[in-house]
């Protein structure tokens, strides 16, 4: 057993993501020590966090991936020692220790495939597997289900051997799905923009640098459509330049280059697929019962606004290619540099405001929301607002990985929490004074965060160099 | 615009002035002065980690400075200054073209903001090099991208050129070719080239004159005839075989071996040679040194 190497395979998330993986780490004990005082609450707060841990270990497990990490000897192995030495740490451990609390053979063996079942979910959200979109659908099924279906289940999990049996089983089927394209030597496939959208079958975490792209189906079929879009948008701007010199002509060509997916066709073809993807997923749940309508309706601005992961991921990634459009513009300031760089991003807000528009329509529809108007309005000042502190947060915040995750998690969840705000506003006091009262709440904030930004951004001088991470 | 706002090929084109440039706290480049004159192709040389890419990114504007100045065409490269940048042609080591962008996209990209751009040498040597116009920058092969990167760079006609090892990549027809399209651009007026290479024959083809960097400062600066003349491998022979080097001023490396006695002398006139081997009743043999073996003795 070479136990230097499994050493250093298993200490590489800590080297990664110190922050990420010691804050989990942490949460993961506290919680686990709390099983004795209160098992039906800690248990499912355990499985959270494993789960969270999960995601980080694919993520590591991704970035490490490359042809000739492979091709070292008995890496494969050494792999899979790693992987039994954390499954004793976050499976094994605290099942047997649920065992020793409670003396339940039956609790502590759920426990351990349920842990299985939470690594392998974490692994695939890590990696970037989009199988783990239909873990989301899973749970409105899952309420869709007769009341009599739901005791059988509750009975199954509480007594039957079965139960763990099953989820150790769906457990590995997802390792296999997980671990076998990631162990095979594979052509890479041609880049795209850094910065492009995340609708068109890409995920943030898939977005490491020199990582291949994984693309599913629909991702594969639309790529040549969403190239070929962004080709013609290309040629016509640059045409437009040629014929007519000015500003506005020039930063279309500058912002066909750098959002090449961001035009008409592209922006449409990308709603028409979130809107199929969403309006099955919407069908789904409408039958499930007691659902906030306002909760769900802000979906619109997480969909709308998980566009800026790729956008912080990419502001890193793009610095060696924005090195020839430095030299190819010519500026005549290094601030002049930055500040076309900004501005080509504004289009962004725009693109980002327009989908969660659209999406706030599409679910105010598929729900049959009582009051859509609401619903939409509240997307659209939520949506330019956030939009702005998004693209002001990406533009100067952290530049690390765990900052950038961070980052985007806060925006999200600050934008859905802002988003039922307002819409709270506009039931409590009418549209016209709620809605008001959020572009109070949203414009300043937003502008402000954004001309904050800009100004800073400005003053930095432009990077050229290849990030590390 | 001849030679760039009037400078002239009497003034420097380049003009480094104790340069400095750290990384975590290690000066890769250290009060390095450097002045190149216009209408020259330069060979920057020096070992791996000297610094070579450092230094073309510094002159090129894409890499800050700690200390010194440098200017370019006349100009300080503090602030990139507007049209002037676009009489620098640079060839980075690495390919960070846009991948996304097909290669008739990105050339008719590029070309839209330079109010000159030589259309005719572009197809020309898109043709030449079979580069296919619509093939993505990404799924081109290593060498491919590197002579689009050559193509892009001196379709603009750029008065100075600043090539980062742009034949690594390259086949030796390529790397013919090339330096043929390099040969042909440096004939016209007032055009200077810098370019970093480890294919010394390259420029020795060219004819260009030699910068050597080592320790963070350009040490030698020479022409290539100028340079063989100064630097020489001696082999002195007799029949009592050597104890001692019969040199030591001027001498850069001293080999004793049986009968031989090889010294690379660096400034040594023949005439003194000539009495060290009447002197020590030895056998005199001067030979000249290929850039190759000046390369390894210097760098």
């Amino acid at each position: 057993m070479n136990r230097r190497a499994i050493g250093k395979l298993a200490a590489l998330p800590f080297v990664r993501m110190p922050a990420g993986m010691i804050l989990v780490g942490v949460v993961w004990l506290g919680s686990l020590i709390l099983i004795p005082a209160t098992h039906a609450i800690a248990i499912p707060f355990v499985g959270m966090v494993t789960w969270l841990a999960g995601m980080l270990l694919g993520m590591t497990l991704r970035t490490l991936m490359r042809t000739d990490t492979l091709l070292l000897p008995d890496f494969a192995r050494i792999l899979g020692q790693t992987g039994l030495l954390y499954a004793l740490v976050m499976i094994v451990a605290p099942a047997l220790f649920l065992f020793g609390v409670t003396g339940d053979a039956q609790h502590a063996l759920l426990m351990a495939a349920v842990q299985l079942l939470a690594v392998a979910l974490g692994l695939a959200s890590g990696t970037g597997l989009r199988i783990t979109l239909f873990v989301w659908i899973i749970f409105p099924l899952v309420g869709l289900l007769p009341a009599d279906v739901h005791a059988i289940l509750l009975h199954a999990l509480t007594t039957s051997y079965w139960v763990p049996l099953l989820a150790a089983l769906l457990a590995a089927l997802l390792l296999r799905f997980i671990l076998r394209p990631l162990l095979t030597v594979s052509d890479r496939e041609d880049d795209d923009s850094p910065m492009q959208a995340i609708a068109d079958g890409r995920k943030p975490a898939n977005m490491a640098s020199g990582m291949p792209q994984q693309r599913g189906f629909i991702g594969r079929k639309l790529k040549p459509i969403l190239d070929a879009t962004a080709q013609r948008n290309l040629e016509r701007s640059v045409a437009r330049l040629r014929k007519r010199p000015g500003a506005a002509a020039r930063m279309s060509v500058i912002r066909a280059v750098l959002l090449p997916h961001d035009n008409l066709q592209g922006i449409a073809i990308n709603v028409l697929v979130t809107t199929l993807v969403a309006g099955l997923y919407f069908t789904l749940i409408h039958h499930g019962d007691g659902m906030n309508v306002g909760f769900i309706a802000s979906y619109a601005v997480l969909i709308g606004m998980s566009r800026f992961a790729a956008v912080g991921r990419g502001m890193v990634k793009m610095q060696p290619n924005l090195a020839d459009l430095y030299l190819t513009l010519a500026p005549q300031t290094h601030a002049e540099f930055q500040a076309t760089i900004a501005d080509a991003l504004l289009k962004l807000v725009a693109v980002t405001t327009f989908n969660c528009v659209i999406y706030s329509v599409l679910i105010a529809v598929l729900l049959h929301a009582g009051a859509p108007a609401e619903l939409v309005l509240t997307a659209l000042i939520v949506g330019v607002g956030a939009s702005f502190g998004a693209l002001a947060a990406h533009l100067v915040g952290p530049t690390t990985q765990t900052g950038r995750i961070l980052v985007q998690m806060a925006l999200l969840i600050g934008a859905m929490l802002i988003y039922n705000l307002v819409l709270w506003l506009m039931h409590r006091f009418g549209v016209l004074t709620g809605g008001l009262a959020g572009i109070v709440i949203c414009l300043p904030f937003g502008l402000g965060a954004w001309q904050y930004a800009r100004r800073e951004y400005l003053t930095r001088r432009p990077c050229f160099d290849a990030p590390l991470d | 615009m001849a030679a760039a706002d009037g400078i002239t090929q009497t003034q420097a084109i380049v003009d480094v002035r104790g340069l400095r440039k750290r990384f975590d706290q290690r000066d890769v480049l250290s009060h390095l002065d450097w002045r190149i004159p216009g209408g020259r192709v330069i060979g920057l040389l020096g070992r791996n980690g000297a610094g070579k890419t450092t230094l073309l990114r510094c002159m090129a504007g894409l890499s800050p400075i700690d200390e010194g100045s440098i200017a370019i065409l006349g100009h300080s490269v503090d602030q990139p200054g507007g049209k002037r940048l676009q009489h620098i042609g640079f060839v980075p080591q690495t390919f960070d073209l846009f991948p996304w962008m097909k290669v008739r996209g990105y050339l008719d990209f590029t070309a839209a903001f330079y109010p000159r751009w030589n259309h005719v040498q572009t197809e020309r040597l898109l043709d030449d090099w079979q580069i296919d116009r619509k093939q993505k920058v990404g799924q081109l092969s290593q060498g491919q991208r590197q002579k689009l990167a050559i193509i892009r760079a001196l379709a603009p006609d750029p008065d100075l050129l600043l090539l980062d090892e742009p034949v690594a990549s390259l086949d030796p027809q390529a790397r013919r070719a090339f330096m043929d399209e390099l040969m042909r651009i440096v004939q016209r007026p007032g055009k200077t080239v810098v370019f970093s290479t480890h294919i010394t024959a390259d420029l020795e083809r060219a004819g260009a004159d030699i910068a050597l960097l080592k320790d963070g400062r350009i040490v030698l600066e020479s022409d290539l005839p100028a340079l063989r003349q100064r630097i020489r491998r001696v082999v002195l022979m007799r029949a009592d075989g050597w104890q001692t080097a019969p040199l030591e001023t001027g001498v850069l490396r001293a080999t004793l071996d049986g009968t031989q006695a090889q010294l690379i002398v660096d400034g040594v006139g023949d005439d003194v040679l000539a009495a060290i081997a009447e002197r020590e009743h030895a056998r005199l043999d001067v030979q000249p040194l290929t850039l190759e073996d000046l390369f390894v003795e210097l760098a």
